[in-house]
């Protein structure tokens, strides 16, 4: 008969077998010779025999080799070499999500992040409209329907951000989780493509600031009319693995801006040129001829500006450098020339952080979603 | 807790003292619900005899 009580299952355990439990209260289980087994609870763990009278008129050991492969949350698969859980990155899929939501845009915000809009808007964040939207938050939400994990330092709750969510200055979580993302994976790196003969800033290295993100590619001294030199920094952009799903920063004295890369389609110079383009299509094959630029969704300021409202063209993916661009306010797209002025928060220069297909984090990084399934995420 | 691998001797001798606690021997690991736990007693023929 057994001594020890509360087993795990209704079959007796065998007089004498290795027994363990987790927790000084937990159910006991049979570990016999060998076992695998998932943890059901959280507690320490205990070894013992199972001895049906007495211990002390026993004799001899076992030596067991315990290895513990920590649960890895949100999804992730562990990652024995690494030792850290792995989270898969599709690039796709975060277009998808950006095509998905960013149609919405200002007017109808994905109400699972009510601090969609800025957070000292001085409406409710919540299901009332607002001239607002936030660029780094919309980018988040991407993240997070690909399958990136949320963090201690970068996470939202259903319905309910942490303010800090929102915004894409160097105090905010965004720029921390995207230099993790990139200086974390082994294997892959960003990419810097600056002008020959500019100071190489080694890293996204935590601590840093913002303004070193401009280190994977700067237009600070590009003249950014030129198609030439478009076409130039395009295709060094994809020499260097600039691919869908990637990210484009733009740092302008404080004033930063975030966009996901979406496609790949023509160099334009004007806004009808993009009212005139089926953008809905989003092309993803990058040809050096007809598609050569990085188009980028953001996350709706362009629909702002747009009248009548919503204009699905202004909405789309644009090509990066058009962030610069402030819509025309009338009816029809205008002409690049029509244009009232530059868009502050988004003047080169411009960087791309190339996401990893595979990211990693240390378990205890890793907070549990609100979720079960990322199609809970879609509003 | 990270992945981590020890080995710990269960030694069939425990004092009847305090028991039933002092039945069991401390590994010393502190497990999350969801871990994946793997055991291996690597010398079986050590059995414990009463």
């Amino acid at each position: 008969m057994s001594r020890v009580e509360g087993t795990e299952d209704s079959n007796p355990i065998n007089f004498m077998a290795l027994v363990g439990k987790i927790g000084e209260d937990g159910p006991v289980f049979r570990v016999g010779s060998s076992l695998t087994k998932t943890a059901n609870r959280t507690g320490r763990l205990y070894l013992a025999c199972n001895d049906g009278v007495s211990f002390e008129d026993n004799s001899g050991s076992w030596d067991v080799v315990v290895t513990v492969q920590p649960s890895c949350p949100g999804g992730g698969c562990w990652d024995e070499n690494a030792g850290k859980c792995a989270y898969n990155y599709s690039g796709v899929d975060a277009k998808t999500y950006a095509s998905i939501e960013e149609y919405k845009g200002a007017y109808n915000p994905n109400p699972n992040f009510c601090v969609y809009r800025y957070p000292d808007s001085s409406v409710n964040p919540c299901g009332v409209p607002s001239d607002a939207t936030d660029c780094a938050n919309f980018v988040s939400q991407a993240l997070l329907y690909v399958g990136l994990p949320l963090t201690n330092d970068w996470y939202a709750e259903n319905g309910i951000d942490t303010p800090k969510w929102t915004g894409a200055e160097d105090t905010t979580q965004l720029p921390n989780y995207l230099r993790n993302l990139v200086s974390g994976s082994p294997g892959e790196d960003s990419v810097d493509i600056r002008p020959p003969g500019e100071v190489w800033v080694n890293g996204l290295d935590t601590g840093r600031t913002i303004s070193n993100l401009q280190l994977i590619i700067s237009h600070g001294s590009v003249d950014m009319t030129a198609r030439e030199n478009i076409i130039t920094a395009c295709e060094a952009l994809w020499a260097e693995g600039i691919r869908i799903g990637d990210i484009l920063y733009a740092i302008t004295n404080g004033l930063e801006h975030v966009a996901l890369v979406v496609a790949w389609e023509p160099y334009v110079t004007t806004w009808n040129e993009i009212y005139n383009m089926n953008t809905a299509a989003l092309p993803t094959q990058r040809d050096s001829s007809s598609n050569p630029v990085p188009y980028v969704i953001d996350h709706g300021s362009h629909v702002l500006y747009a009248d009548p409202k919503p204009q699905v063209w202004a909405a789309g993916p644009k090509p990066y450098y058009a962030l610069r661009w402030l819509p025309p306010q009338e009816t029809s797209p205008g002409d690049f020339g029509e244009r009232n002025g530059f868009n502050s928060a988004a003047q080169p220069p411009w960087g791309f952080i190339h996401i990893p297909s595979v990211v990693l984090f240390a378990p205890e990084q890793v907070r549990e979603p609100w979720f079960d399934d990322k199609s809970e995420i879609l509003a | 807790m990270s992945y981590q691998t020890i080995t710990a001797t269960v030694a069939g001798y425990r004092s009847n003292a305090n028991w039933p606690t002092s039945w069991w021997n401390d590994t010393g690991l502190d497990i999350n619900e969801g871990d994946e736990l793997v055991f291996d007693v690597t010398n079986p023929s050590g059995a414990v005899l009463p």
